[in-house]
Formats: structure tokens, C-alpha cells, sequence
């Protein structure tokens, strides 16, 4: 079996250049000390959408097309990915498995990051549908998605996913890797062709991932290359039921990660059950504390109050990226080089081809960086959280407004480097 | 103690709890603070308010500030205040 746990003896605790209680307790001042300076410094909304400032530059200005070289792409890449998965050996040594975990898991980030929103151009679930619409006449699907599913869908795809990897029983076996895929392309082709582009949107996992990731490209916006402040297009985040719940999935999973490889965990067995129970508290935890966080203020009516968690949800967003790359970049820098190098090798090249250990072999680094990552992460969070604060907060309770916010972040912080450093 | 087993009532603190304390520190710091400074800003708002259209007494002495460190204080109520 791959080892699919993250490497937590590498870039550790004990890798830091400086103490652990100076790491963490650096981290939460760090967090404090920006929004002191940004409670006195930055009083009025800088960074929320204008006319102006929608995606293409222009007011109103539409997405362009999914673009036919990146479907054709998309679709080759797919093939050879399923291809090495359904096709290839049926022990660990199948590269599909690491394509899967790896590649398309944890490289749709600084894809997302460095590309946008590309994904929806290589989708080649999106390509069925649309060849499916072209071929019956139905473009928009046959069904209409309703507004209140909104991201719900989504958050159940990204649990099923982080249940395969985290919670199930075997995490690593082909089979089960199997199974799943073939599940997610059954139910995301047939919502496609059911309910239209619009499933993909708001229901298809990795689509919906990278989509709220893209928001941060700095150089990508609407799809489009033009490089911008990415504080800017972040709040553009479409605000729909279960943003919230979709989010908070990816980063209580990524704290249950780090706890379930902890010794406190590992000492005991657990059974499936259990697994996912504590998997599903994580991610409800992390949810619960960030709706009482953005609803705790005076001044706005019920229906103000029962909008603030959807509003706020984008400055999640920099948390789940700081996290994954704090969390899986050792993964995917060393275990996607022998990914790539065996989906090679079915292909008859890259047998003259080693991995690079350059993060292992400089876990001092490492560590540095995976501290460095959770702390940016929760600065550009309460920075985006902040500037929304005031934009949406009555003027009177701005400040006061984001005190259970702040308290939130700062724990998050102390939690996440915790977790990350500790076991 | 030395080093051997702890004494009967001794309690140990988890790590967790430890560093917490630090880490947590400022920040109880700066909620403490903002919240004061909105008790105080409201407070004098109420007051002010009550005051309007109510003309001192004539054998009143000159009113002096209320909270002369207020203004040294940065005002909660943040942004452009005459706006």
C-alpha cells in the first residue's frame, strides 16, 4: 500500500529553528498583533467588488467559454489517469491510486493558484454533458438545480472523498480507490446531464474546490489572465447554502489528519465507525465555531444575522490553502514525482527518472515553511474577514463584531500548528 | 521533586494547556480593550444624547469634559464619523 499518511516525522517539532512554544505562541501573536493594527489602520472596506472591478475587468462582462484544447487535454489526462487505475496492477504499486490522492487531491491547489479556475475547462465530466446536451437538444440539463441545494452537494462529495483517505478501511486499496471513482463519475455525469452545467457548479467536489481556491490566483480572474490583488477577487466567492459546510470540510479534515496520526490517537484502535464519527466531528467543530463566530454582533436584524457565516465564508478560503500546503507539500513535491514517474512508466519512459527528497532531506526548512504557510494562511483570513466586517457590520459594532471572529482565528492558529507540529 | 514519580496530589498540566496560556494572552488582551473602549464610547453617547436640547443651568460652573482620557483613546466607532 502507498504510504498515503502524511509524513508528519518530517519538517516536525523537533525540525524548528526555533522551540515549539516560541512557533506557537509566535503564530498567535502574529494573528493578534494584524488585526490590532487593521482594527486602527484600516477603517473602511477596501477590497469588496465594484462594477468596475468584476472579473474581465469590465461590468457584467461574461466568463469566456471552456476552451476545446483544455477539454481535449483534460480528457487525455483523464484517460491516462483511469486508464492506470482500472487498467494497471492490482496492488499498491498502481500509479493511478497516487494520481488520484496526489495529483489530482492535493495538485488542484497550486493548480488552482497558479491557473484559476482551469479545471472547468479540463473537466471531462463537463465534456460529456455538454457533448450529451449537444446531442438531445438540452443544453441547460433537464432538470433545474435549485437555488437551496446550493453548495451542499459539494460538501457531501468532499466528505465522501476525505472519508476514502482518512476514515475508510483501507484507504490504499485499489479496489476501494476504484469503487469511488467509478461512484463519483456515475453520479457527476448523471447530475450533469440531468440538472446542466450548473451541477457542476455547485455540486461536483473537485470542481466546486477549485473554484473557491481559484478565488486567491493572482494572476487569473473570470478565467481570464489578468493580474490583480487576489484579496479582491476572494470576496467574489458566490454565496450559496452549504459554502459554509463545503469549506469547513476541508479544513476539519485537515486538523483530523494531523490528529489521527497524533500518539494519542495511534495507541488505540478504532473501528470504521468510530473513525468517521470523529472525522464528521472535526469538520461539524470547525463549522459550528465559524457560524457563532461571524454571527456574534449586535445591530443587524435576524435575517442580517442568519446571512453573516455565507458572507464571511470567503475568508476561510486562505486557511484551507495555508493548511494544504503546510500539510501536503511534502507529499505532493516528493510522492507526485514517483507518481508521475510510474504513470510514465506505463507508458514505456521515465525508468531513468529517481525522486528528489528535497524537502525531506531539509526538514529544518520544512518545518519553517509549514509554519510560515498556517500563519499566512490566517492573516489574509483576517484580513479579508476584517474589510467584509466593514463593509457588512453596522458602523457601531464593526470592531466589536469581530472580537469572536478573532478569538476563533487565534485558535484555529494555536490548533492547526499544534496539530501540524506536534505529533 | 526529583525525578521519579510524581507526589500523591501533584497535578500535571497538559501541554496543550500550557502553551495556550501565552498564546492566548494578547488576544484576551485586545478583546478586554475594545470591548472597554465600546462600553465607554456608549456611555458617553447615551449621555450626550440625553444632553441635547437641554440647556444647562444658569448657576451651573462651565461644563468640564466628562472623560478627558477619552480623547486620547482611539474611538471605536470606526470610519467617518460625520459621514
Amino acid at each position: 500500500m502507498l504510504d498515503l499518511l502524511p509524513q508528519h516525522g518530517v519538517g516536525g517539532s523537533t525540525d524548528l529553528p526555533v522551540p515549539f512554544l516560541y512557533a506557537v505562541v509566535g503564530a498567535s501573536w502574529a494573528l493578534t498583533i494584524s488585526f490590532a493594527v487593521l482594527a486602527f489602520a484600516w477603517k473602511e472596506p477596501r477590497l469588496q467588488p465594484t462594477a468596475a472591478k468584476q472579473p474581465g475587468g469590465g461590468a457584467g462582462q461574461a466568463e469566456p467559454a471552456r476552451r476545446p484544447w483544455l477539454a481535449v487535454l483534460g480528457a487525455l489526462l483523464a484517460a491516462w489517469f483511469l486508464g492506470a487505475l482500472f487498467l494497471g496492477p492490482d496492488d499498491a504499486s498502481n500509479p493511478g491510486i497516487g494520481a488520484f490522492y496526489v495529483l489530482v487531491w492535493v495538485g488542484l491547489v497550486p493548480l488552482a493558484l497558479l491557473a484559476g479556475h482551469v479545471w472547468k475547462d479540463l473537466s471531462p465530466w463537463r465534456s460529456v454533458q455538454w457533448l450529451v446536451g449537444r446531442l438531445t437538444g438540452r443544453p441547460d440539463g433537464f432538470a433545474v438545480y435549485r437555488p437551496a441545494w446550493g453548495y451542499w452537494p459539494a460538501a457531501a462529495g468532499l466528505f465522501a472523498f476525505v472519508w476514502l483517505e482518512l476514515a475508510s478501511p483501507d484507504a490504499g486499496s485499489v479496489d476501494a480507490v476504484r469503487t469511488w471513482v467509478a461512484v463519483y463519475v456515475v453520479v457527476t455525469v448523471a447530475g450533469g446531464v440531468a440538472f446542466g452545467p450548473r451541477w457542476f457548479d455547485r455540486a461536483d467536489p473537485f470542481d466546486v474546490y477549485s473554484a473557491v481556491v481559484a478565488r486567491l490566483a493572482p494572476l487569473v480572474r473570470g478565467r481570464r489572465f489578468e493580474p490583480h490583488n487576489p484579496l479582491r477577487s476572494l470576496p467574489l466567492l458566490p454565496v450559496a447554502p452549504g459554502i459554509v459546510a463545503a469549506v469547513s470540510v476541508l479544513l476539519g479534515s485537515t486538523a483530523f489528519d494531523s490528529f489521527s496520526a497524533s500518539e494519542a490517537w495511534q495507541s488505540a484502535a478504532h473501528s470504521t465507525l468510530t473513525t468517521s464519527l470523529v472525522l464528521l466531528l472535526f469538520c461539524v467543530v470547525v463549522a459550528v465555531a465559524f457560524v457563532a463566530a461571524s454571527v456574534a454582533t449586535g445591530g443587524v436584524t435576524s435575517a442580517q444575522r442568519r446571512a453573516l457565516p455565507g458572507l464571511m465564508a470567503h475568508s476561510l478560503v486562505p486557511i484551507v490553502v495555508g493548511y494544504v500546503f503546510a500539510h501536503y507539500l511534502t507529499y505532493l513535491v516528493e510522492r507526485g514525482q514517483g507518481v508521475v514517474i510510474g504513470l510514465l512508466q506505463l507508458l514505456g519512459t521515465g525508468d531513468g527518472l529517481t525522486v528528489s527528497y528535497v524537502l525531506s532531506e531539509h526538514p529544518d526548512l520544512l518545518a519553517v515553511y509549514k509554519v510560515g504557510f498556517v500563519v499566512a494562511g490566517h492573516v489574509v483570513a483576517v484580513v479579508a474577514a476584517h474589510d467584509k466586517a466593514l463593509e457588512v457590520l453596522p458602523r457601531a459594532h464593526r470592531l466589536t463584531g469581530q472580537l469572536a471572529m478573532l478569538v476563533l482565528m487565534v485558535g484555529y492558529t494555536f490548533t492547526g500548528i499544534y496539530l501540524l507540529l506536534s505529533v | 521533586m526529583g525525578t521519579g514519580a510524581l507526589a500523591v496530589g501533584e497535578l500535571s498540566a497538559h501541554p496543550v494547556a500550557v502553551l495556550a496560556i501565552p498564546a492566548f494572552i494578547p488576544v484576551v488582551g485586545i478583546v478586554l480593550t475594545i470591548l472597554w473602549i465600546a462600553r465607554q464610547d456608549r456611555r458617553a453617547e447615551a449621555a450626550e444624547e440625553s444632553d441635547v436640547g437641554e440647556p444647562p443651568p444658569a448657576e451651573e460652573p462651565a461644563p468640564h469634559p466628562r472623560r478627558p482620557w477619552r480623547d486620547r483613546l482611539p474611538r471605536l466607532v470606526i470610519g467617518d464619523d460625520d459621514a
